[in-house]
């Protein structure tokens, strides 16, 4: 199995280790609970060296970019002092998802993708693949390792670390340089928080740094709670390559009418003849927990949990239901032989440290 | 005959208490509880139901994921322990006594396959 370069790291704080997608990462350190709400309410860090930075250059990178992705890169709007990045889609000639990625502008011809840890080898295989038609030079970058640092807190502490004040410099979805670190201000939890790419010598050391802040470790466990209270999906659970943006609440990451891009035709036929699936929010309102894998039926219509757990922040049960579109927020989970009664909701259930449940068909 | 010759556990890390007329205390053991991780909840079975030996009678959540309790015995349950419905980390912080989970009421003790505290040590030792 493959270790990050903050392996030691974490035996010496004797994390409980897990293989996630061919890496050993911290499930958890010491409590989940208290790893969660850490972030909610200071701040925690993950180690995400697992994840994948590849760097696209060329004079055609754009081109090239706009092809792979959901997104118009139009959106991508220079700014003075810091490279704005946006969150999109990589589809098949079917429109199902090989990957949800961020992708960066570093310049005129330049670009990084951080793209997830699974799915390295089909994205690997759809770029060799279309790299040959244009003037691009495709880097996978190694020997890097990642940080999150994540909560309300977290601009405080980098703040203090690098002596530079990131209200002032970093908007969110922007990133940019500080010697080799490559610091975004992006994440997974849906709180403010940053994420730093640098080389493994100096995220062993960024790592010691924030642990003397006091910035608490957290692990895939509360990484998992916490997306889910922020309504955002994880690959490979959520989406797949049989399940196009429009069914897993990513239509805001497609721009349909942008030129050509792999999985258009697919999704504009779509578009007609309508599978009506998508994703809601879904809170159990009896004692229990949902899982990924329990069925549910609102309005007579049959679906499925993809996400589920209990959520911290909330102290219930929440989690995403796949299923057609449905107008009633009144559904009944199948959990072992019981039916439990849910509410469907929008998403998310919690952003920036505030509960946030609104049932479809309310007003906000 | 101490105490603990009538406490009996399984490789499934399960502990039995015996008690008079056959009532059993069912609960899990430490390593169970502190491989689980917090306990968010506890799906205990309803006083009445009858279980057969090795049959799921409580499914324990953590925040991670759901695992089954199975019975070590057949019997039927007599008793539940109500407190963990607001408190399952109960059975985190005291999970070979105030985190019991029910009791069983068994109609023959079938103990030969279960092990000794001693023996449940010993088997522990070798999972490592």
């Amino acid at each position: 199995m493959k270790k990050t370069c903050l392996y030691t790291c974490h035996e010496d704080l004797k994390a409980r280790l897990v293989d996630f997608h061919g890496w050993l990462l911290p499930i958890q350190y010491d409590s989940m609970i208290e790893e969660h709400l850490a972030v909610r309410t200071s701040n925690g860090m993950f180690d995400v060296s697992h994840m994948c930075p590849i760097d696209i250059k060329g004079l055609e990178a754009k081109e090239f970019i706009q092809f792979l992705l959901t997104t118009d890169l139009a959106k991508l709007i220079n700014t003075k002092d810091a490279y704005p990045g946006l969150y999109s889609c990589l589809l098949n000639s079917h429109g199902g998802i090989v990957d949800d990625l961020i992708v960066f502008q570093l310049g005129q011809h330049s670009f990084r993708m951080v793209t997830n840890a699974g799915t390295r080898e089909d994205i690997h295989k759809v770029l060799d693949e279309h790299a040959l038609n244009y003037e691009v030079e495709v880097n996978f970058l190694e020997d890097y390792g990642m940080i999150a640092l994540q909560g309300p807190e977290a601009g405080l502490t980098l703040s203090k670390i690098y002596g530079v004040n990131f209200d002032d410099v970093l908007k969110p979805f922007h990133g940019c340089f500080i010697g080799d670190d490559f610091i975004s201000r992006t994440g997974y939890t849906g709180e403010d928080g940053f994420e730093v790419i640098s080389n493994e010598e100096r995220i062993v050391h960024l790592w010691k740094i924030f642990i003397a802040h006091e910035v608490r470790p957290c692990g895939l466990g509360s990484r998992d709670s916490l997306r889910i209270e922020s309504g955002l999906n994880l690959y490979g659970t959520d989406m797949n390559q049989d399940i196009n943006p429009y069914e897993c609440g990513l239509s805001w990451v497609v721009d349909i009418k942008k030129s050509a891009f792999i999985g258009q035709d697919a999704l504009l036929k779509s578009l007609n003849d309508s599978s009506n699936i998508t994703r809601y929010g879904i809170v159990l309102d009896e004692p229990g927990i949902l899982r990924s894998g329990y069925k549910v039926v609102v309005d007579e219509k049959e679906g499925m949990i993809t996400s589920g757990g209990y959520s911290p922040y909330l102290k219930k049960s929440v989690g995403f239901l796949r299923i057609e579109k449905i107008r009633s927020p009144n559904g009944m989970v199948r959990i072992r032989d019981k039916w439990l009664k849910t509410s469907v909701t929008n998403l998310p259930f919690v952003k920036r440290g505030k509960e946030m449940i609104n049932l479809i068909g309310e007003n906000k | 005959m101490t105490e603990n010759d009538h406490v009996y556990y399984t490789k499934d890390h399960e502990w039995l208490k015996k008690r008079e007329h056959n009532e059993f205390l069912l609960g899990v053991t430490d390593h169970a509880q502190e491989a689980l991780g917090e306990l968010v909840f506890v799906d205990l079975p309803s006083v009445g139901d009858n279980v057969a030996r090795g049959d799921t009678c409580v499914v324990v959540e953590s925040v991670k994921a759901a695992s089954d309790v199975y019975s070590p015995i057949s019997g039927k349950i007599i008793e539940i322990n109500d407190q963990l419905d607001g408190e399952p980390g109960l059975v985190n912080v005291d999970p070979e006594d105030r985190g019991w989970l029910c009791i069983v009421h068994a109609e023959a003790a079938e103990l030969d396959d279960l092990m000794s505290k001693d023996q449940y040590k010993e088997f522990l030792a070798t999972l490592d």
